[in-house]
């Protein structure tokens, strides 16, 4: 743990700043809300042990997504079984990949609220259950009277919506 | 349109199925093949999933969606309200005093925090809580830390004399394996597998003399260095797997990943992955050798090191059917049933309860304060070589404006009246508070984690208790989803307390809860080892 309470603030104060794109940054490696979760509470224990070694000249988040790809590895090491566990080579592309993509991303969320404020009443009422209820794709299947891969189906065509959506909106932007 | 536009694969109809189904946790195995596989070969691939998880993710930090157009006259709601409470997003966190509504629920144990126990947690009833702060509090003597945990083992591994035990905490002394093998993880990070045979004195949480045998050190950038000391080098790892043979008279090292720096009275040497030397009095600058990638192989975990299956000392799964928790008897390792605070109404036993299996927990309908009590058949003995871990479930409404949504297991000593308990310390709280604080209080001290505690969720809250005869004890606390308690313990704790001495005994578990919303508490298990609360277990013995 940082061992002055200048430190302590400091700590608090960058983690805070720098939360969010930590979260997504685990979640794209490891995209089980869950197991991100648990990964997310490991890495920012393992950065409260390190922070003495954190150089301040430099950017927080790239430091803090290291340690965050580290832990993702050793999650991976420790559950080699689970599906959604990427292989470590394709991991490491992904997280390039992701490092190439952050500027964009940024961008890309900033479109996502618009999007979301465009979708049709029917279509805001699953991403709301999905997301904020936190209501399964199973329970959204009993709710609409409607068969679990119907609701992928809907799931998948509300995502590209937006996922369109977004990419015009970036373009749009980029444009003017 | 370029060549570039047109490698997207925005209509890539296999992909997006593919990436729903990872978005909805459905991804079979052939799935995860095929999506890995595109992912490997193709970058727009990578690119695409990029964006569309960082969606995904952005989507579920969401609290609320953002205000949209009024629906057009006669269009009703697809979805049926939701059943269970909206998600509540706290308006400022304690800590930083900034507002971290945008955070959402993701806040990762990160900041711990320690003060004096007497620090406001809401009172709860028979909890030493409740105490006036004029009585006086006598903590119990700081000990000297402990720096190491003996985090696997193959059977009948030995230390000296002794037989190891998985979770067992060392300090700082001089240690010999005389029988299998064993990893030890260091509070720093690093871990390190010794195989029989091997002599080291650990000297602190950064340092450890190996004077005979073979080692397997792992760590990495999240870790703490460590400097090895042999006979003829210290060695630094630099986020490195690297292995050492330490003979009478010559060295081997092989470094799988990473590098190592090596110095000696000479200049120093920088070892790097996939390299092997050995260093001898012919050849005190060393040689090179080739690298033996079994023995580096061997493990960050002792080989034949599965979880021992053993049953809890004491668990109750409130499966017998009951209208409350007062009188009930169920479970093993119990001398006589529970017993409801008086004066206050007792929890209910619901069906199901937090178990998989569908069987009854136990229920705080809110409106205040509820507590019960069970005197344990095999005490947790502080004064006593051992390590014993305990566990329950919780899940809870979302947190309701001023509340503090506290529900806890604390240990005791039967007996003692309050001010007794305060005075000697004589209490563990392991609890949850609003939807983002774990705390431990013990000893004296409260320490505090920021932790993921989404309403609606089945949490598992679990403890490891270490004691010694001669050594200082220490108290671990994590708190994890119940579906992901994993069959080892985790590497790292949420909350862990100074190391000290004491010689205090807890013979009764008390369950607590102060909240205004619903609680419910389940599963309450107490055992020697990680796997004996970790794992699925029948209810009856």
């Amino acid at each position: 743990m940082p061992d002055s309470p200048s430190a302590d603030d400091l700590f608090v104060r960058l983690l805070t700043a720098n939360h969010d794109q930590l979260r997504r940054y685990i979640f794209t490696l490891l995209p089980h809300e869950q197991d991100a979760q648990d990964v997310m509470q490991e890495t920012c224990l393992a950065l409260a042990r390190k922070f003495t070694d954190y150089d301040q000249s430099r950017p927080f988040l790239p430091w803090a997504c290291g340690f965050a790809y580290l832990k993702v590895l050793q999650h991976r090491d420790r559950h080699p079984q689970r599906a959604v566990l990427l292989p470590a080579d394709v991991l490491e592309l992904v997280a390039n990949a992701r490092h190439e993509e952050e500027p964009l991303l940024a961008a890309r969320l900033a479109v996502l609220d618009r999007c979301l404020e465009k979708l049709p009443a029917d279509d805001r009422d699953l991403i709301r259950a999905r997301y904020v209820d936190r209501v399964t794709p199973d329970e959204i299947a009993v709710r609409l009277q409607i068969s679990r891969r119907s609701t992928f189906r809907q799931l998948e065509r509300v995502r590209r919506l937006l996922h369109a959506c977004i990419d015009r909106g970036v373009a749009g932007w980029a444009a003017s | 349109m370029s060549d570039e536009r047109q490698a997207e694969p925005d209509g890539d109809r296999e992909l997006h199925e593919l990436l729903t189904a990872v978005c909805d946790d459905a991804l079979s195995a052939d799935q995860a093949a095929r999506l890995a596989s595109r992912l490997r070969e193709e970058p727009a691939v990578r690119r695409l999933y990029v964006r569309y998880l960082d969606m995904h993710a952005r989507l579920l930090g969401l609290p609320a969606l953002p205000a949209a157009a009024p629906r057009e006259p006669g269009q009703g709601a697809v979805l049926p309200p939701p059943a269970r409470p909206h998600r509540g997003v706290r308006a400022a966190f304690p800590l930083a005093g900034a507002s971290m509504a945008a955070l959402g629920l993701f806040l990762g144990l990160a900041l711990l925090w320690r003060r004096p126990a007497d620090d406001g947690v809401p009172p709860t009833p028979g909890t030493a809580a409740v105490q006036p702060e004029s009585v006086v509090v006598a903590p119990p003597a700081t000990a000297g830390a402990y720096v190491a945990t003996i985090a696997s083992a193959a059977p009948g591994a030995r230390l000296g004399d002794r037989p190891v035990v998985v979770g067992g905490r060392l300090l700082p002394a001089s240690f010999a394996v005389t029988a299998g093998s064993l990893t030890l993880r260091f509070d720093g990070g690093a871990e390190i597998f010794f195989d029989t045979g091997s002599r080291f004195r650990i000297t602190s949480r950064r340092s450890l003399e190996v004077e005979e045998g073979a080692f397997v050190f792992q760590g990495d950038a999240t870790c703490e260095p460590l400097a090895i000391t042999t006979p003829r080098a210290t060695l630094v790892d630099v986020g490195t797997r690297y292995a050492a043979v330490i003979q009478s008279g010559s060295e081997e090292l092989h470094v799988l990943d990473g590098a190592v720096r090596r110095s000696t009275v000479g200049p120093e040497e920088f070892v790097t992955a996939g390299i092997g030397r050995a260093y001898d009095d012919r050849a005190p600058g060393g040689r090179e050798i080739p690298i033996d990638a079994a023995l580096v192989q061997r493990g960050a975990r002792a080989e034949g090191a599965m979880p021992v299956v053993q049953p809890p000392d004491a668990a109750d799964g409130f499966g017998d059917p009951a209208e409350s928790i007062h009188g009930l008897g169920g479970g093993w390792g119990w001398s006589g049933p529970w017993v409801a605070q008086r004066d206050r109404s007792p929890f209910a036993v619901a069906v199901p309860g937090l178990r998989p299996d569908g069987s009854g927990g136990i229920l705080h309908h809110g409106g205040g304060s509820r507590a019960a009590h069970r005197l344990l058949e095999r005490p947790i003995d502080l004064g006593a070589d051992a390590v014993r871990y305990v566990r329950y479930l919780v899940r809870r409404e979302a947190d309701l404006p001023g509340d503090g949504n506290l529900a806890m297991l604390v240990l005791r000593k039967h007996g003692l009246t309050v001010e007794e308990e305060l005075s000697r310390q004589s209490f563990i709280q392991l609890a949850v508070r609003r939807d983002d604080t774990v705390a431990l209080k013990c000893f004296g001290e409260s320490i505090r984690s920021s932790a993921v505690l989404p309403p609606g969720a089945t949490m598992a809250v679990v403890a490891k208790v270490v004691s010694g005869s001669e050594q200082p004890d220490q108290i671990f606390l994590r708190v994890m989803p119940a579906a992901r308690l994993e069959d080892r313990e985790p590497q790292e704790w949420a909350a862990v307390s100074e190391s000290v001495t004491t010689d205090l005994v807890f013979d009764q578990i008390s369950v607590e809860v102060v909240s205004r919303g619903m609680v419910w508490i389940d599963d309450i298990a107490v055992g020697p080892t990680w796997s004996s609360i970790a794992l699925p277990r029948e209810e009856s013995q």
